[in-house]
């Protein structure tokens, strides 16, 4: 049997896990408050130079997953007539309305007083924030985003449209929280969100060090930064700690595994099982790390922010997260970064709930494997619905993968 | 004397233990798993003894493989039954570039390599449709023994086809058509080609063409194998005398073997309760 071993996590964990509870509290009490959405790349600047308090409920379902509550709620959205057949985010949130029970995990998110929505992501979107919109009677904001096939080269209209949809958005928002959203405000926010990008953009390049300095689930701790911290200071020192430390370990030659011990480096496609994160840990004692993920190197932090052009940056950043180009642009650009960060072996997760991100998953995975002539290995599973999840049978696929490696 | 290597494969289904010196199976036993996973390790492992009249003292080294591989209280080393049944098929028939395991719980299809290297596998996703289990559950529900089952597809001309792809709908399927009148051996075929079809579907996600062995529990059924064939058109069996569960049991102690020779120190602390 090999050894569970216990590792030094970088540092800038404990900061951002301070930051992830005070977001925690605020999201409880502070107002205006306003529900926005992960996925399609939010637009959560124009949130804090409204001063609103913004709240995800996709990050709520991680965090219901990751304290093992998920189950429940999605049971409880079923009994509400939502079918399983819908992304386990959107139940496990409308589980948690309809019957948060006595102790929700981080003490529970409050009621909106503003529904904010993009739409460019998947189509649950549209009827989960109809559902809201409904359950709080609270006004529903939409900013439509056409859909991108290759973002390099696409057509001007497509910005021009997306730009006046965001200043309308902007004008409805002001109106609903009577709260004016100067331009001084939003060039700022926009300003800061730029910084933390830039900083995370480094971040990742840093991950084709070797040894690998973070391991995944830092990077998705930084993840957190990066999509609901953008457009505030607090988000550009926590991005700026976590780059410098980052940048000591790749001087230092310090990694999650030495040198000797990183044999592998994997890419995982989509989400991860939040309820079993310990999963990349089982992975780490065998030697391999995850320097290479579409979900947290191709969804967010793609788009370069620029404070003097705030909704051109906006209207960039809207339409260019990889939910709304096309599946062939997603696989130009995991077999590039396999090269770059020198993958040798894949963990694809086939989500039952997430279509959009499943869907031309096999094609990606067999185009890698043979481009590349690396191993794969597919995992049929869901992000946040825990009772689709059968440890033996999943740990039993890995530990054959990792036989295969040997 | 040569030393004896044992592998113990304890999988969902049947528990198998065989025992091999120099490349040689002495002796093996196969029983239900049941749900005592630790105790069927040990009875089947005690009765390969038996037929070789031999004591547990006398195992060199052995590894455990299979779903219950873990939970078994010998102390072998574990490795999974992918890696095992490659080893095994290409100890068995050299060229073979591929095998399909038919379990009880699932379905793999292995792509080997040199020295029966796993080079890339796949398994079928969570439904038991998949699997052995789906001819079990609908011969079952008809009352019928597996043999009987196989036997009746192999002889029917006709094949009505099955569309559902859960095993539960399947069965509802299967009995309203029955109702219906529709011949029971076609409906038979039908049920065994659905399985036919959902393993072809996985052995062409591995872009598989060349010479294929089939193992586990459902290369014993007759009428799946017909089935498979159709398709496929060269799938073969375990040489003659081998049975086809034993696939893993083989490659796991000729892995053992293999780790006895490069540290025998580690390997031969075998030890389980009691001895
Ligand atoms: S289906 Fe995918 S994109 Fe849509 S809400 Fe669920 S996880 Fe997000």
């Amino acid at each position: 049997m090999v050894e569970k071993k216990k590792r030094e996590r970088p540092a800038f964990n404990r900061s951002i896990a301070a930051a992830i509870s005070k977001h925690y509290k605020d999201v409880q009490t502070n107002k205006p408050m306003a529900y926005l959405l992960m996925a399609s790349n939010p637009l959560v600047e124009i949130a804090y130079a409204a001063r609103i308090q913004p709240a995800f409920p996709e990050n709520y379902a991680c965090a219901c997953a990751a304290g093992h509550a998920s189950a429940g709620y999605c049971e409880t959205a079923e009994a509400y007539n939502y079918s399983p057949d819908i992304c386990s985010y959107c139940r496990n949130h409308l589980g948690y309305i309809y019957g948060p029970g006595e102790n929700p995990p981080t003490g529970g998110i409050g009621e909106p007083d503003l529904l904010l929505i993009t739409s460019s992501a998947c189509t649950h979107y549209f009827k989960w924030w109809d559902a809201l919109h409904e359950i709080y009677g609270k006004p529903l904001i939409f900013i439509n985003t056409p859909r991108v096939m290759e973002p390099q080269s696409k057509p001007d209209f497509y910005m021009d449209y997306a730009m006046r949809e965001i200043e309308q958005a902007i004008g409805e928002i002001e109106k609903a929280v009577g709260v004016k959203i100067t331009n001084d405000k939003l060039s700022e926010a926009v300003k800061l969100s730029g910084e933390v990008v830039d900083y995370w953009q480094k971040l990742l390049e840093m991950q084709k060090a070797v040894p690998c300095p973070m391991d995944y689930s830092d990077l998705s701790n930084a993840l957190f930064v990066l999509i609901v911290l953008a457009g505030t200071q607090e988000g550009v020192d926590l991005m700026r700690e976590t780059y410098n430390e980052t940048k000591q370990r790749v001087n230092e030659g310090k990694g999650i595994l030495s040198k000797d011990e990183e044999r592998h480096r994997l890419l995982w496609i989509n989400i991860p099982f939040w309820y079993k994160l310990g999963i990349f840990g089982y992975f780490e004692d065998r030697g391999c790390v995850f320097p290479l993920s579409d979900y947290t190197h191709h969804i967010w932090g793609t788009t370069r922010m620029d404070g003097s052009k705030p909704i051109e940056s906006l209207a960039r950043k809207a339409l260019e997260g990889e939910l709304n180009t096309s599946v062939d642009d997603q696989i130009d650009k995991l077999l590039k970064d396999a090269k770059e960060y020198h993958i040798d072996g894949v963990i694809a997760h086939s989500n039952r709930s997430c279509r959009v991100l499943s869907v031309g998953m096999l094609d990606a995975v067999d185009i890698i494997r043979e481009e590349l002539n690396i191993p794969a290995l597919v995992l049929d599973c869901d992000h946040t619905d825990e009772r689709v999840y059968s440890d033996a049978e999943i740990m039993n696929r890995i530990d054959a993968f990792l036989e295969m490696l040997a | 004397m040569a030393l004896m290597f044992a592998g113990i494969d304890i999988g969902s289904a049947s528990t198998k233990a065989i025992l091999m010196a120099d490349s040689q199976i002495i002796s093996y036993h196969i029983i239900p798993s049941g749900s005592d996973f630790a105790e069927s390790s040990q009875v089947a492992l005690d009765e390969a003894l038996n037929k070789s009249n031999s004591a547990f003292k006398d195992i060199a080294g052995a590894v455990t493989t299979g779903y219950g591989r873990y939970i078994t209280e010998i102390n072998a080393e574990a490795v999974t039954e992918i890696t095992c049944a490659a080893r095994g098929a290409s100890f068995l028939c050299a060229d073979t570039k591929a095998i399909v395991d038919i379990g009880g719980q699932d379905t793999k299809v292995i792509k080997i390599g040199k020295g029966g290297r796993v080079l890339d596998f796949v398994l079928n996703d969570k439904c038991a449709a998949g699997t052995g289990r789906f001819i079990e559950r609908i011969a079952t529900s008809l009352g019928l023994g597996l043999d009987e089952f196989a036997a009746r597809s192999v002889g029917s001309m006709t094949k009505l086809p099955i569309s559902s792809t859960c095993t539960v709908f399947a069965e509802t399927e299967v009995i309203s058509r029955i109702s219906k009148g529709e011949s029971l051996d076609g409906i038979i075929r039908g049920v065994h080609s659905a399985l036919a079809a959902r393993i072809y579907g996985l052995a062409q996600r591995l872009k598989i063409q060349e010479a294929v062995v089939a193992c586990g529990g459902g290369a014993l059924n007759a009428g799946l194998m017909k089935e498979l064939r159709d398709l496929t058109g060269d799938i073969t069996l375990p040489p003659t005398g081998i049975d086809p569960r034993l696939l893993p049991a083989i490659g796991a102690a000729l892995i053992a073997t293999e780790r006895y020779a490069l540290n025998p120190v580690k390997h031969s602390k075998l030890s389980r309760p009691g001895v």
